[in-house]
């Protein structure tokens, strides 16, 4: 058995974009950039896209001919196969090194363009104001930073490539289904976003294309993107770095503060329900960091009890942290209450980490 | 506050080259091989005091050296950056430098350093093909005797021998230095070995992996760090965090004369005790491969119990899903079975300390305050007893 990428192809679609695809197994992935922008039929996208699929998979990934890939990519692959290979374990996916099989393209010059993800977020204004070289085209992505059917795309858009257009750096949308394909295969986002953001820099032919990390360099755990792994989606004309890492997230928000509008259209929420609800756990964690730091938003509703703060459930690690974080900084900031709410919060956490301990050690694991 | 590095001496002898600097208020020195060229630049100086002065929140000043490479002081930015988020004891500090830019000089050539361990030939073995060299240091996990040192030469000359490539020796006493700063070694190796790669001036030196990707922590030596001490003329690189330490040590198992002379011992610089942590995990390790006589002759107690005693120690503990994997792997049903049940014994330790936190405020462990109050060091003294 193999999983097949075949049928690439570039084709206009109804509304004008440029929609890159090909079929990834049964899966057909797309991509769709606007009308000028230029782009070229490259297996790169896809292979990056693809690769962990076939890992979890444990099949061979075999591109079609007119899918070549460029032979750094390709040697790269080996070194991340050999990383998710031994963080399969802590992803919990039953990652397999596999072979793959594609075409070699000739090398391609390096792009001059520098792009960054940006949705408007904590991570992506942060980045955007302190990347090492000027950056000269954001990406926002719907179908990753928005659901594809998110009727806030149009707002979110325009308040985006507004603040961004008064700083001379132009806002690209690219549409995708990335995000699903990966589900298809039973990777959840968390797995393999480096990989969806990594693909969506090849096919956009970027130069340089800066990831915004989500955590500090203290928090180094497997995930799907990493400061290890993000670099090794490149290829000779593709760089994908991480970047962002030297800060924590309230350190982030006050630093972005500074900078004239942003808090007027700082957006974190993914739950689809306004622009941000202000109930999810990542407004609410934003909220109480923009209390202990004195800062207002009109993008949030005001934060009117901290009871919806000590209910918050972190459903992971990467959540208790950032509710760590903050409740630290609570202390520090001597807000009692605050910081009774977010302890309150993480002792739910330690329940649920404990609760499950139990059921494995009852269960023989 | 400054951190001066002052008096930097370059003595060219027949048998080595010696290079000193005062660094603060200690001297720090180490020999290079003869035919090494004598460094023009402070970067090996630089980087070896780089982490000391953070620990005290020092600015380093490298003036009365000569220059470092161009560009240097930007590159250790990076290096600065993930320290202060990974220990918050090390704080970023300025760095100053002499004026000018030394040249960035590197003869063609691959080196790795070489104790003679599981990391050290797995990297020799696997990156033979580019190797000129190999190095072995005293200075760094010993501050061995002359007699000592003459013993781990010779050992470790039989595996360089055994691998085809010669080896070089260099002596530092970093040791001493860095434990005059109170700094553990887990934090500061990983730079030792990047300076002493610097002043060595091969284009690449290789650093083989401690740790494999499944269990990277925050470490001297590490996969992201390594590289960033590079200087532009000589790439430093970490190998080998692919392959587990299990997979490292079935790879060298193939080859019977590597095998006979690998070193691992935590306790002793010239033979393994087989009685350490180390020692009894390697036994076991070996034991499952049907490997144990050859490099332990003449032990006879079961090394499946006796490293089952050392699993309180976190540093041997992490090590329990790949004994159980090789143990499976190898139908050692039995030894699979016992480190199991030593596993369960862990967890339910882990258990009984989260109902302490969780429902009985920390009582417990506020009882036994004493004893963890040894464990000050969260970046490694050697293997600290489980609490």
């Amino acid at each position: 058995m193999t999983l097949r990428i075949s049928g690439g192809r570039i084709e206009r679609t109804t509304t004008g974009e440029q929609e890159i695809s090909a079929m990834v197994g049964e899966q057909r992935l797309w991509f769709r950039v606007p009308e000028r922008w230029p782009v070229r039929l490259s297996g790169d996208a896809f292979v990056v896209a693809g690769l962990l699929p076939a890992m979890r998979l444990g099949v061979p990934l075999q591109l079609d001919d007119d899918l070549a890939v460029s032979p750094a990519l390709l040697d790269n692959l080996h070194r991340i196969q050999s990383v998710f290979r031994l963080w399969g374990p802590a992803l919990r996916q039953p990652f397999q090194v596999v072979p793959v099989g594609a075409a070699v393209a000739p090398p391609a010059p390096r792009a001059k363009s520098v792009i960054s993800f940006f949705s408007g977020g904590v991570d992506g204004f942060h980045t955007m104001l302190e990347a090492p070289e000027p950056i000269t085209h954001a990406v926002f992505s719907r179908g990753i930073d928005m659901q594809l059917d998110n009727p806030m795309w149009d707002e979110a858009y325009a308040r985006n490539a507004a603040w961004l257009s008064a700083r001379g750096v132009p806002l690209v949308p690219v549409a995708t289904n990335v995000r699903f394909v990966g589900r298809a295969f039973g990777l959840p986002w968390g797995t393999c976003f480096g990989a969806g953001l990594a693909a969506i820099s090849h096919v956009l032919g970027a130069g340089t294309a800066l990831i915004a990390a989500g955590h500090t360099w203290s928090e180094l755990w497997a995930d799907g993107s990493h400061p290890l792994t993000d670099p090794m989606w490149s290829s000779e004309s593709t760089a994908i770095v991480h970047h962002g890492r030297n800060a924590k997230r309230w350190q982030k928000l006050e630093r972005i503060a500074r900078e004239p509008g942003i808090l007027d259209v700082l957006r974190v929420c993914w739950q689809d329900d306004g622009y941000n609800c202000g109930r999810c756990e990542k407004c609410l964690r934003t909220m109480v960091l923009l209390r202990l730091l004195g800062l207002e938003s009109p993008a949030f509703p005001p934060l009117t009890s901290l009871q919806s703060l000590a209910r918050m459930r972190p459903s992971d690690r990467s959540e208790a942290c950032y509710v760590e974080e903050a409740r630290a900084l609570a202390v520090a900031r001597n807000d009692a209450p605050a910081a009774r709410a977010l302890a309150a919060s993480l002792r739910r956490w330690q329940l649920r980490r404990f609760a499950g301990e139990v059921k494995r050690m009852l269960q023989g694991q | 506050m400054t951190m001066a590095v002052r008096n930097w001496r370059v003595d060219e002898r027949p048998d080595a080259i010696r290079v000193s600097a005062d660094v603060g208020d200690t001297n720090l020195w180490f020999t290079l091989p003869p035919g090494t060229r004598a460094p023009e630049a402070a970067d090996s100086f630089c980087a070896m005091a780089l982490i000391p002065a953070m620990a005290l929140g020092e600015d380093l000043d490298l003036s009365a050296l000569p220059p470092l490479t161009a560009g240097y002081v930007e590159r250790l930015e990076a290096v600065q950056e993930i320290w202060a988020c990974w220990n918050p004891f090390l704080r970023h500090v300025e760095i100053r430098s002499s004026a000018g830019d030394a040249p960035p000089v590197a003869a063609a050539g691959t080196v790795a350093f070489f104790s003679g361990g599981i990391d050290a030939v797995f990297t020799a073995l696997a990156r033979r093909p580019v190797l000129d060299r190999l190095v072995l240091i005293n200075g760094f996990d010993f501050s061995m005797s002359p007699d000592e040192f003459t013993a781990a030469l010779t050992r470790t000359s039989r595996l360089a021998d055994a691998l085809g490539l010669p080896l070089a020796t260099i002596e530092t006493n970093w040791i001493q230095f860095t434990r005059h700063h109170g700094i553990a070694r887990n934090t500061t190796f990983g730079s030792c070995l990047a300076a002493l790669g610097l002043a060595l001036a091969s284009e690449r030196v290789i650093i083989g992996s401690s740790n494999s990707y499944a269990r990277l922590t925050p470490m001297g030596s590490h996969p992201i760090l390594d590289p960033l001490w590079s200087n532009g003329a000589t790439s430093v690189e970490h190998h080998g965090s692919h392959a587990t330490r299990n997979e490292k040590l079935m790879t060298i198992a193939d080859h019977p004369e590597l095998l006979r002379e690998l070193w691992v011992c935590h306790v002793n610089p010239v033979a393994n005790c087989g009685t350490c942590p180390k020692c009894l995990r390697f036994r076991l390790a070996l034991a499952l491969l049907g490997k144990e006589r050859l490099a332990f002759p003449g032990v006879t107690d079961d090394p499946a119990v006796a490293w089952c005693g050392v699993i309180r120690y976190r540093s041997e503990r992490a090590f329990l899903p790949e004994m159980i994997a090789l143990a499976r792997a190898r139908g050692r049903d039995d030894v699979a079975r016992r480190l199991i049940r030593a596993e369960r014994g862990v967890r339910m330790r882990g258990f009984l300390r989260d109902v302490d936190t969780l429902f009985l405020g920390g009582a417990l462990h506020r009882r036994t305050a004493t004893a963890e109050a040894s464990d000050l060091y969260p970046w490694g003294r050697g293997p600290l007893p489980e609490s």
